[in-house]
């Protein structure tokens, strides 16, 4: 299989960062979900991994969306999809 | 080579159909061979004997199909037909197909989007058509699937299938077949960009609402209530000023009731609009894609001069995408609610969204769910929106 081209469209995060905040996290998969049941799902999950909710780190941000992956349904699925989105705005 | 477009409408049998549908697109490409070609059939023209005349007609042409809730190209809107777009130029395009959609929506995906080439050389851009069985209720978890198997660099556009609002069953189709439970995966290759524009016009009508009982697709409860028994009451007063007692509607009108009223989910800038398909006999209602529980929304409502205004607002974002290239044709995804609420109206929205783009020939049907996610995109599956897909000159 030939790898995949890399045409002219933007890409989906474009300024790396160091530290994800949670309202961006939060911002992600309110496109799905809505907001509220974002919120609820990120808080969650942020509290019982004791992150916090301030902000990520990128093992804490890969930590919190694999937690999220497994949940059943539709919030898995954006979980799945977020992370191979949201990493991307971290610095190598 | 330059591009050309056909668009053709065409009733009777599937037979018939399918043979008025061939002979007029040939003319109209004047020998050109179609790189892909697009057949939108209503419940009168069954899609798998559809599909099947419409291939033999139409040989060594990729066709892929859905069926409809309706039918359209720039001349106007019909019930009953079959609608086709034919493109002939500098494409190449794919297509695959995956079933056990509502079991497997992975799996499914994955079956579908299989062998396809990963790239073709002198052909940068890629964009994907996603035509799926909304029935099977995971219009989003298959768009974000797709998304994510076929590379950040797709553009993806796309329809839910219909079945005349009957509800029962929803079909989509590749070469000389169709299927139900099903997602249907189109790959094309351009040497310029396809444009896609989304928009709603839908506004807030009620508070804001909690799914407190949900499982995949199904709400069953809304803030400790019978989720149709909260929709009634707050779209009580907005259906009154239309004339419309919605205690008092019969089975068949309740479908169209609830697309005239879907769920705005908030998601920061604007609503994220989810349709419900149907009721059942214990007052749960029925979603086009997963709805977690918890889910926070508003009722919505529209009116149809907004309707007008967003079909013309996606066509100018898809053209905004193709960087001023010129268009050649559009495939437009247009939500069935939005012909409930404009009825005769409907043909100018359609015909604006020709005008925004120059004049040129488009071809579409009226779906059961939207797909539009570009690069950067967190979501991609819609409802009450139009889609305009645009295919460069």
């Amino acid at each position: 299989m030939t790898k995949l081209t890399s045409p002219t469209q933007t890409p989906a995060v474009a300024a790396p960062v160091a530290r994800l905040p949670r309202a961006e996290l939060v911002k992600h998969l309110s496109r799905s979900l809505g907001q509220e049941k974002a919120e609820e799902v990120i808080n969650e999950t942020a509290t019982r991994l004791g992150f916090g909710l301030i902000d990520y780190s990128r093992a804490q941000t890969l930590a919190l969306l694999e937690e999220l992956a497994a949940t059943p349904g539709l919030v898995g699925v954006v979980a799945r999809f977020a992370k191979a989105r949201v990493i991307l705005a971290f610095v190598k | 080579m330059q591009t050309r477009v056909a668009t053709v409408i065409a009733k009777g049998s599937a037979q018939e159909a399918a043979r008025s549908l061939a002979r007029e697109a040939k003319a109209k490409l004047d020998g050109a061979q179609p790189a892909l070609a697009l057949a939108f059939a209503s419940t009168e023209q069954p899609l798998g004997p559809l599909m099947a005349a419409l291939h033999a007609e139409l040989p060594g042409v990729l066709l892929l199909g859905a069926s409809t809730a309706g039918e359209f190209t720039e001349q106007g809107d019909a019930k009953g037909h079959v609608s086709l777009f034919a493109v002939a130029g500098d494409f190449r395009a794919f297509a695959g197909i995956g079933t056990g959609l509502k079991s497997d929506t992975e799996g499914a995906v994955s079956r579908a989007i299989g062998d396809l080439p990963r790239a073709v050389d002198g052909f940068p851009h890629r964009t994907a058509i996603l035509l799926v069985d909304p029935l099977a209720g995971k219009g989003e978890e298959a768009t974000l699937m797709a998304a994510a198997l076929l590379g950040e660099d797709v553009r993806l556009a796309g329809g839910a299938a219909g079945d005349d609002l009957h509800m029962k069953e929803t079909h989509v189709g590749l070469g000389g077949a169709a299927a139900t439970d099903a997602v249907v995966i189109g790959l094309i290759y351009s040497k310029a960009p396809l444009g896609v524009g989304v928009c709603h016009g839908h506004q807030p009508l009620s508070k804001s609402l909690k799914a407190t009982r949900a499982e995949g697709g199904v709400v069953h409860e809304i803030d400790g209530q019978p989720a149709w028994k909260v929709w009634q009451e707050e779209t009580r007063a907005s259906a009154a000023r239309r004339g419309v007692d919605n205690s008092t509607l019969k089975p068949d009108e309740v479908t169209p009731f609830l697309l005239r009223y879907e769920a705005g989910l908030s998601t920061g800038s604007e609503l994220k609009i989810r349709a419900p398909l149907s009721r059942s006999e214990d007052g749960s209602l029925t979603f086009a894609c997963g709805i977690p529980q918890g889910s926070v929304f508003r009722i919505t409502e529209s009116e149809p001069q907004r309707q007008i205004d967003s079909a013309r607002e996606a066509a100018r974002r898809a053209l905004a995408q193709t960087g001023g290239h010129p268009v050649a044709g559009a495939v437009v995804f247009d939500c069935i609610c939005r012909n409930l609420i404009l009825g005769d109206q409907f043909k100018t929205a359609v015909q604006s969204i020709a005008s925004e783009l120059g004049g040129v020939p488009l071809a579409g049907f009226e779906t059961y769910g939207e797909i539009a996610l570009d690069a950067g995109d967190m979501s991609g599956f819609h409802n009450t929106t139009t889609v305009v897909l645009t295919f460069p000159k």
